[in-house]
């Protein structure tokens, strides 16, 4: 597993963050919710792939 | 070894730093985020396991230990060091009832994976004492 998978995530969370706050300002509440969640969708499904790759590894490595 | 703790520690910090950044604005990623470096962190650390895992089989098989014996405790460790990890995990996102059916649902899944061991000592046992 790369270390950029994590400064990706912190990208993609900072860029939530910012978008979160300029529609909360603009006063739609809901719009910002709906991109909080979009963003952790994206953010889940990436981490998915890597959580399944280690126990994977783990399985085959001590042939559980 | 040495070089990738040196890194590991250092991709930890950084880490930690960038939660606590997230935390204040989107305290979901920050949980995201700790798991994403924790699970690389487990992924580099697992090399060196598995050296340890072909001790443990190698002195077992020296010492004229079955390796059906040392299955079931390898299991019972994984599943231990897996349960622990993910009731932190929920007691960061402040789920601390979750984190208690986390730890209740490991127990259990420990003892019966070390359920055969136990068979096996029954077994022993009434074989020695009839």
């Amino acid at each position: 597993m790369d270390v950029d998978l994590i400064f990706k995530i912190a990208a993609i969370g900072i860029l939530v963050a910012v978008l979160n706050q300029v529609l909360i300002r603009a006063g739609r509440d809901e719009q910002a919710m709906m991109t909080t969640l979009a963003g952790l969708v994206v953010v889940l499904m990436m981490v998915v792939q890597e959580i399944a790759a280690l126990f994977d590894l783990v399985k085959n490595l001590f042939q559980l | 070894m040495m070089e990738w703790m040196i890194r590991a520690a250092v991709v930890a910090v950084v880490a930690a730093l960038l939660a606590s950044v997230l935390r204040q604005s989107v305290p979901q990623f920050a949980l995201v985020l700790t798991l994403t470096a924790g699970v690389w962190l487990l992924a580099g650390a697992v090399d060196s396991l598995g050296a340890v895992v072909e001790l443990i089989n190698r002195l077992s098989s020296i010492a004229g230990v079955e390796p059906q014996v040392i299955q079931p405790v390898l299991k019972t460790a994984a599943i231990a060091v897996l349960a622990r990890l993910t009731s932190e995990m929920c007691r960061g996102a402040g789920e601390q009832g979750l984190a208690a059916f986390v730890d209740t649902a490991g127990t259990l899944a420990a003892l019966g994976a070390a359920l055969p061991l136990l068979e096996g000592v029954a077994e022993l046992m009434a074989v020695m004492l009839t």
